[in-house]
């Protein structure tokens, strides 16, 4: 210890004044810009991998453009071949929106 | 909108978890297709069906949604007619389309496949256990 406080000259330790004291402008750019850097980055972040993520919201009026989906079973995953024909008789009732 | 997967995976089981409950309470087969119809769009509906049941025997409902045409169509088989009719399932679409409007595609069928439920009530008793 002692052999490196002697090998340290005193230019290479400074002072209270030399290197300068940061001006307050400084001070505030690196520790403020700093956190809020940190928190724009991770604000990025969650914004761009919620979006990849995560299918897009419906909205009314625009198009459809992905496959279509079945919930229940499929008519390919029915064993007996049915004819895909109307349904003679059948009822129901339609909406629009 | 990118193409593929629609609805998240937990969208997708909330439509099931509600299509099978309609299903068991009412012994009517349910089954819901979103996404476009060719053509005629009543009779796309109806073909879509006819792949799906017998139209002699089988109850069984299709809940055809296609939000890029802004149309929604309930399809009965003439079996589960008998227990949902016309105006209940108009009904139902009435309700579907004013979520549906909103941009709640899940919720809207959702509220329709259980409006078609009440509407059917349980499945008819079989003979055998009357007393």
């Amino acid at each position: 210890m002692p052999f490196l406080a002697v090998s340290a000259s005193a230019q290479d330790v400074g002072t209270p004044y030399d290197p300068d004291p940061l001006s307050a402008v400084h001070a505030w750019a690196l520790y403020g810009g700093t956190v809020i850097g940190g928190f724009l980055l991770a604000f990025l972040l969650t914004a761009v991998t919620s979006r990849l993520s995560r299918p897009s919201r419906y909205r009314p009026g625009q198009p459809w453009e992905h496959d279509e989906i079945w919930i229940g079973a499929k008519p390919e995953d029915i064993e007996a071949k049915r004819s895909r024909a109307a349904v003679p008789g059948a009822g129901g009732a339609s909406g629009t929106w | 909108m990118a193409p593929g997967e629609a609805f998240t995976h937990e969208q997708t089981e909330r439509i099931e978890r509600a299509r099978q409950s309609a299903q068991t309470q009412t012994g009517i087969r349910f089954a819901v297709r979103v996404g476009a119809l060719d053509g005629d769009l009543k009779l796309a509906a109806e073909r879509l069906l006819g792949g799906l049941a017998d139209p002699r025997n089988d109850e069984a409902v299709l809940v055809a949604v296609s939000p890029g045409q802004r149309f929604v169509r309930v399809v009965t088989t003439p079996a589960a007619k008998k227990r949902i009719s016309d105006s209940a399932a108009g009904l139902a679409a009435l309700a579907m389309t004013s979520s549906f409007a909103l941009g709640d595609l899940v919720g809207g069928v959702i509220t329709g496949l259980r409006q078609l439920s009440d509407a059917a009530g349980a499945p008819a008793a079989p003979t055998g256990s009357r007393r």
